[in-house]
């Protein structure tokens, strides 16, 4: 009894210490989509610290460990679509994006680079910033992240096609919000 | 066109960061070293994932709750008996005052037999004051009016226009109420809906003619039978009802027969049947007074039907000599004691005069008053003649027999105000007409 007792700690412990293993792997490009939905840092703590805890829970049925990554982000933005949208006033981002001091203070996209360029660039991400979700996140995980149109369809649950089209419109407004100085000829 | 910095055909193709797009310069400048160490560390994660409650769910949960409460709050207005349905029957009398002759008396209600107010059925009985026998001997006229679902003052009101339009001048009518029978119920509007939908009574017993105030009549019968169990406990309190209702004449017999009934009422529109408890053990002559006490009570409410007479109404009740009477038979053959008085009110009575000159045309006298009252039907006449004595002198009268050889609702007008009365049953006449 004792040692069927000490058998399943002992699973449970091996299956636990598989699972940090692979959330330190994730952890960091998951906190920055935590980052992308929410905006705010408290509440990007909320959501990546549920998805863990929900994520615990589920590790069992996970049967191919290698897709660990996608089936955690995939589990994130479920959980910021149910329990975070209804809360937009204070977690999407796209309301900081018209706030100018509040979306400063936030600090969420620190820079280094000349100054000249820094301007530009600020300008740019509180443009994408003000966009609503659904063309942020594909425009910001393409462009920002570096992920294929493949791997964001993964984590949104769309196909390819969708993500393709949403990243043409995101590029679309975003010119719209910067204006033409932003457009630049071939 | 380009935006920032590619063409729009090859907009998706993988961003070649370095590029002249702005989102690439930016991305650039990003400092990703700084973001990651402004980041929780893992530990920290762990361990609020391990400590924190769940996140309040705000999409689904509120609407899901309200659209269930709404859906049980809809299935519960459909399908509970919160619906009041009051049924009744009244039977009030008219009297007057002023005395009537009885040419005036027969005029009068063969005018609001017409214009039969709808749900409404009129009887009528004439008092003679003295020996005089002719039509210009007074009495008084009383009218017996039951109404199926009308409230005492809907009845008085289409009463008293009835008298005032078709009476002679200065008739001041009198009601009284001598019977209300009452009932209410609670249905569920689905349950309403299901009745509406379910054949009517009239659809099994075979009703002749399906009018609206036979209809309504079907409809209370257990208004009747609870009327019926009140006056039969008048003579004997010990006999409870156990069953009754109107039945066709096949029906009947079966259910004399099988022991369903006891004893069965030549009624309108159909035949009654009643069931009694205690019955077989009572003696004949309390067995006789309860038939009678149950025929009384149909006969109070306009119900009854008299074997013996195949007319109904004043135009017979009031012991008018008529040359001409009339039977109006279904294509079953049955006669029609409703019809019959309509019709009989409608035929134009020859003079005296014009009956001694000789054979008058009875079956063309009687087809144009069923023309006037169902203008569109199929029917045929045939005229039995006989003599009767007449003030000492022999004359020819006749018995018309109206063949019908389609169904009948003659419908009826319902306090429509003043001269509207006859145009309005024409036009319900035209219509069941149509509906044929």
């Amino acid at each position: 009894m004792i040692a069927l007792a000490l058998t399943r700690s002992d699973s449970v412990a091996a299956r636990n210490e598989a699972f940090v293993a692979h959330y330190e792997e994730v952890h960091q490009q998951a906190w920055r989509l935590a980052l992308y939905l929410c905006g705010r840092r408290e509440d990007a703590e909320d959501l990546l610290a549920e998805s863990v805890a929900r994520a615990i829970k589920a590790y069992d049925k996970l049967k191919d460990p290698t897709r660990f990554h996608w089936w955690f982000m995939r589990l994130m933005r479920n959980l910021h679509i149910d329990h975070c949208r209804g809360r937009k006033r204070q977690l999407d981002v796209a309301d900081y994006g018209g706030d100018g001091m509040l979306w400063e203070r936030l600090e969420r996209y620190p820079m280094h680079g000349n100054p000249g360029r820094k301007l530009e660039s600020r300008q740019v991400f509180r443009a994408l910033d003000s966009l609503p979700e659904q063309l942020r996140l594909p425009l910001a995980l393409t462009a920002l992240e570096g992920y294929s149109l493949e791997e964001v369809a993964q984590i949104m649950g769309l196909t390819a096609g969708a993500v393709k089209v949403r990243v043409h419109r995101a590029r679309k407004k975003l010119l719209e919000i910067l204006g033409p100085e932003f457009e630049v000829q071939q | 066109m380009m935006l920032l910095g590619k063409d729009l055909k090859d907009i998706h193709e993988e961003d070649v960061y370095g590029g002249p797009d702005p989102l690439a310069n930016a991305r650039k400048d990003l400092d990703f070293a700084a973001m990651a160490s402004a980041a929780p560390s893992v530990k920290s994660i762990l361990f609020k994932a391990q400590t924190m409650g769940p996140l309040p769910r705000t999409k689904p949960g509120g609407k899901t709750v309200g659209g269930v409460v709404a859906g049980v709050l809809a299935l519960a207005l459909i399908f509970l008996p919160w619906l009041q349905i009051h049924s009744s029957v009244m039977a009030l009398q008219m009297g007057f005052e002023k005395e009537l002759t009885r040419r005036q008396a027969n005029e009068l209600f063969s005018a609001m037999l017409r214009n039969e107010p709808r749900n409404t059925i009129l009887s009528a009985g004439f008092t003679q004051i003295g020996q005089a026998d002719a039509e210009g001997g007074l009495g008084h006229l009383r009218i017996y009016a039951t109404g199926f679902d009308l409230s005492r003052q809907r009845m008085e009101e289409s009463l008293r226009k009835l008298v005032i339009v078709h009476g002679s001048g200065g008739l001041e009518p009198m009601f009284s109420q001598s019977g209300l029978l009452e009932s209410s119920s609670r249905v569920s509007p689905a349950g309403l809906l299901l009745a509406r939908l379910r054949p009517q009574p009239d659809a099994y017993i075979g009703l002749q003619p399906q009018s609206s105030p036979a209809l309504a009549a079907t409809r209370h019968s257990r208004q009747l039978a609870s009327g019926l169990a009140e006056a039969l406990s008048t003579p004997l309190r010990s006999v409870q009802v156990l069953d009754s209702g109107f039945v066709s004449p096949v029906e009947a017999q079966e259910a004399l027969e099988s022991g369903k009934a006891n004893f069965v009422l030549p009624a309108w529109p159909s035949d009654y049947y009643v069931k009694l408890q205690p019955y077989a053990d009572l003696t004949a002559a309390e067995q006789e007074a309860m038939r009678k006490e149950a025929g009384g009570y149909l006969d109070s409410l306009g119900l009854f039907r008299n074997p013996d007479t195949t007319n109904t109404g004043l135009v017979q009740a009031a012991g008018v000599w008529l040359p001409v009477t009339v039977t109006v038979r279904d294509r079953s053959g049955n006669p029609d004691a409703y019809l019959s008085s309509r019709v009989q009110a409608l035929v134009q009575q020859p003079s005296l005069e014009k009956l001694l000159a000789g054979p008058i045309d009875a079956e063309s006298l009687v087809g144009s008053a069923v023309e006037q009252l169902l203008p569109r039907s199929q029917h045929r006449e045939v005229a039995g003649d006989e003599y009767a004595w007449v003030e000492g002198r022999r004359v020819h009268v006749y018995n018309v027999q109206v063949y019908l050889q389609t169904g009948a609702d003659t419908g009826t007008s319902s306090g429509k105000a003043g001269g509207m009365f006859d145009e309005a049953q024409k036009r319900l006449d035209q219509a069941a007409a149509t509906e044929w």
